[in-house]
């Protein structure tokens, strides 16, 4: 029965083929806006860290000018820095009262495997962190590990590759023990880690959520022992009379420079530190610092991502934008569902005639807008991927993996057009069943 | 006139088709409405002037490859090998390059307390030369004397006690008459500056700030490893003078230059997102708009199939064709005015949210007019075919089947 169906929706469209191609090609079309839209919405809008969001948090600690706050929230309240200073990071790291540490900055420097030429060298970034970055942040190794605990004491001169720089500097070969060359210095591969992309890339500040990870990781005392400084390019706030021109100046001032992430066995650990915290500024407090009065913040992932907005208000509006669009895309296909339908009112007459009943009717037209929707979805999901293949080159700024359809997308991009496809149809098909087979047949 | 009544009863006794384009119209205009005024902001703001000579200014990144006691010594020297280059014209160091999201940021107070908050500011340290390296045009004071300039390592907010406003900055300033800024004090970080001199323009680092207009600049410059120049070609030596002055500095080991661009393209890659955001509100329009005019023309086709006899009829009783054609413009006009009478109440509507959340302007009145007269005529334009399709129905169709 499903198949005759079937064939008297595809004999119908074949017989009207400019109404069909105007159905199918609204709804296409439609849903295709609709669904770019919701695609970038909902890829921002992930959770990167989905069975550990709670247990990850940022610290946030008020160590800013008396004077005057960090800067304003979006509710007006004073907002109190997202880094910290590197006094009160390694007072943090030291004392060891999370499970797992993840500090870091970054500075950006010629990078060539000690084997190349000279002129290979390219200019890079580079994230200075402590061992349990990868742990924390949820990447994985193909070579090797992170380096040891000792490291991060002793400014080891170790370095982790991503997969794609491996292949630049080794061809891609399991390089653990090479030696790569950062500026001046000789450092030995410890490890190199998959490709990796947390959509959102969470960790750091709103502006940079959209943006490849970067490819090479030292342990961060090793920058501090080389003095590896790049003050026109990494992200500081300084307040005061701040000195500005040397790392061993940025270590002891009351510039806030380092990101800090901790994580927790289990998320009931989270108040406990954050008492630790309060104690600590308390402590802090007494030597004449953290005088301002907004208290100190511990943010889950998901708490830091609410609060930075990682789906920008502009891309919510899109959405309603295309949603607006894909209604009136539906209104019109409605309009030429009537049409379409009022054109067969012979055709309906005939069948009420010869026994089919109403219901039959509302069925056999049913599965015509059910056929409509569906091609009209599978033409709207390639549109899709053209527009978001588009949208990618446009905004090269963001990473790809934003404007990219999941499996769920795709197959919600199909059931959306079919299931708008139905609700519009429903009342066209309701009067077409109400066609009296007198008043047709009488025409005839 | 006499064609109104007809139409609305006609109308209403077969609301759906007319109630569905409807809908569609009222969306349309509300979507037209606001995104246009979006996309004519995003216009403006991508175009905002940014004071500089942009055709002949190209920027980089270069570190200082010497000790921190030498880097004084190496930048001048680096000036002194830039400007014998025929091509250039002239050169200078910044502490951040107009439009490259880098940068530092503000508060700007009237007294040494923050409750005098005026403004908040993008900062600018720049060496000597600025005002000709850049193009800017100081409109009122005087420019930075060579003894104000300082070079050092310490922080630049620190070392002076003078700097120049753009215009924007003094009008926040003297709201009543920004000529007066001119030898006024200001507070940044409860330390006094006073304001030597106001340049008309100078865009601040940021592209997606609304207020970038809004910047300072301060006559010292912070020397660090790396180093951010701004170098001015002579007029049409642009790429000549950006080749030689790579070459000149490549010749010492250990230099890197990273970020070697032209402004131009530092513009075009500071505003990519904001021109790509506006290209995505006028394709969503154009195709709104076709959309909706393929819904007038299917709804009106649709209309004069279902009364190709009263039609017949119409015109065996005498009416002209072009009466014809008349009814059917009209009932478009009266469905369209519908339409866009909801659409102006929702646009409004929309138009109150969209205002909290990007700080955009009302939508000014001549928008819903010049948007009101282009839904009529595209509306006119779409069911000129059907209608006029209509009026060659003959009047002997009236009399065929029953």
């Amino acid at each position: 029965m499903v198949s005759y169906y079937i064939k008297l929706a595809w004999l119908s469209l074949r017989k009207t083929p400019l109404l069909s191609f105007l159905m199918i090609g609204t709804i296409a079309i439609g849903i295709a806006a609709a669904m770019i839209t919701i695609t970038v919405g909902y890829m921002m809008a992930q959770n990167p860290l989905p069975h550990k969001s709670e247990r990850v948090a940022m610290v946030h600690l008020n160590s800013w000018d008396p004077t005057q706050p960090y800067g304003y929230r979006r509710n007006g309240k004073n907002d109190i820095p997202s880094t910290l200073t590197y006094q009160d990071a390694m007072a943090l790291l030291q004392a060891d009262k999370a499970d797992k540490h993840a500090l870091f900055a970054q500075f950006s420097e010629m990078i060539r495997a000690k084997s190349m030429d000279v002129r290979d060298a390219q200019f890079h970034p580079v994230r200075s962190t402590t061992r349990d970055f990868f742990d924390v942040f949820g990447a994985s190794f193909i070579h090797g590990s992170t380096w040891g605990k000792e490291a991060d004491q002793t400014g080891e001169q170790v370095i982790v590759l991503s997969k794609q720089e491996n292949e630049r500097l080794f061809d891609g070969v399991n390089s653990v023990g090479q030696e790569v060359l950062v500026g001046t210095l000789l450092y030995r591969v410890v490890g190199v880690i998959d490709d990796w992309q947390p959509t959102p890339r969470f960790y750091t500040h709103r502006y940079l959520m959209f943006q490849s990870t970067l490819n090479y990781f030292v342990p961060l005392e090793s920058q501090i022992r080389n003095e590896l400084f790049s003050p026109t390019s990494m992200g500081w706030s300084c307040w005061g009379d701040a000195p500005s021109s040397t790392l061993a100046q940025l270590l002891l001032s009351e510039c806030v420079w380092l990101y800090m992430w901790v994580e927790f066995d289990s998320a009931d650990k989270k108040d406990d530190y954050f008492d630790f915290l309060s104690d600590y500024s308390e402590e802090q407090r007494q030597v004449g610092r953290f005088t301002r009065p907004e208290p100190n913040r511990l943010m889950s992932v998901t708490e830091y991502l609410e609060k930075e907005g990682a789906v920008s208000k502009e891309n919510i509006m899109g959405i309603w934008f295309a949603l607006a669009f894909l209604l009136a895309c539906l209104c019109n296909v409605m309009s030429l569902m009537m049409t379409k339908f009022h054109g067969k009112g012979g055709e309906i007459g005939l069948r009420r005639a010869v026994g089919a009943s109403k219901k039959d009717i509302i069925i056999q037209f049913g599965f015509e807008s059910v056929f409509i929707g569906f091609v009209g979805g599978v033409i709207g999901l390639l549109l899709a991927q053209v527009g978001l293949s588009i949208l990618a080159e446009m905004f090269s700024n963001l990473h790809k993996n934003v404007m990219t359809m999941d499996v769920y997308l795709m197959v919600g991009t199909i059931g959306l057009a079919m299931s708008s496809s139905v609700a519009f149809g429903l009342w066209p098909v309701y009067r077409a069943s109400l066609i009296q087979p007198s008043s047709q047949l009488k025409s005839l | 006139m006499k064609d109104f009544k007809p139409i609305l009863k006609t109308l209403w006794k077969n609301k759906t088709s007319p109630i569905l384009l409807v809908i569609q119209i009222a969306v349309a205009f509300t979507i037209l409405i606001n995104v246009s005024h979006m996309a004519v902001n995003k216009w403006q703001e991508i175009h905002k002037p940014s004071g500089l000579d942009e055709a002949n200014i190209f920027t980089f990144t270069a570190n200082l490859p010497v000790e921190p006691a030498g880097y004084k010594a190496r930048l001048e020297q680096d000036f002194a090998d830039i400007l014998e280059l025929s091509s250039v014209e002239n050169v200078m160091a910044t502490n951040s390059i107009p439009l490259t999201n880098w940068g530092l940021g503000l508060a700007l107070n009237r007294t040494e307390s923050d409750e005098s908050y005026i403004t908040y500011a993008g900062i600018y340290s720049m060496t000597a030369n600025f005002v000709d390296t850049l193009g800017l045009d100081v409109i009122l004071g005087r420019q930075f004397e060579q003894a104000e300039m300082v070079l050092s390592s310490a922080d630049y907010t620190v070392q002076s006690s003078t700097l120049m406003v753009t215009k924007a900055i003094a009008e926040k300033i003297s709201p009543e008459d920004w000529t007066q800024t001119v030898g006024k004090t200001i507070y940044i970080h409860g330390r006094p500056y006073q304001i030597v001199g106001v340049v008309d323009e100078l865009i601040a680092t940021w592209p997606n700030w609304l207020r970038n207009e809004r910047s300072i600049i301060f006559p010292a410059y912070s020397l660090t490893k790396e180093s951010k120049f701004m170098v001015k070609a002579r007029e049409g030596q642009l790429k000549q003078a950006m080749e030689e002055v790579h070459a000149v500095l490549m010749r010492h080991p250990g230099r890197i230059i990273d970020k070697f661009h032209a402004f131009s393209h530092t513009r075009d890659s500071g505003y990519k997102p904001m021109a790509s955001s506006l290209i995505i509100l006028c394709a969503v329009t154009i195709g709104l708009v076709v959309i909706t005019m393929l819904g007038t023309f299917g709804q009106a086709r649709f209309a004069i199939l279902r009364r190709k006899r009263q039609i017949g009829t119409r015109r065996a009783l005498g009416a002209t064709k072009w009466q014809i054609v008349r009814y059917y413009m009209l009932e478009n006009i009266v469905i369209t005015s519908i339409g866009i009478l909801f659409g102006a109440i929702f646009a409004v509507l929309l138009n109150v949210k969209l205002m909290d959340f990007f700080e955009l302007l009302s939508v000014p009145s001549e928008y819903f007019l010049f948007g009101a007269v282009a839904v009529l005529v595209a509306g006119q334009f779409a069911v000129i075919p059907p209608a006029l399709g209509a009026a060659n129905i003959s009047p002997a169709s009236a009399t065929r089947s029953a």
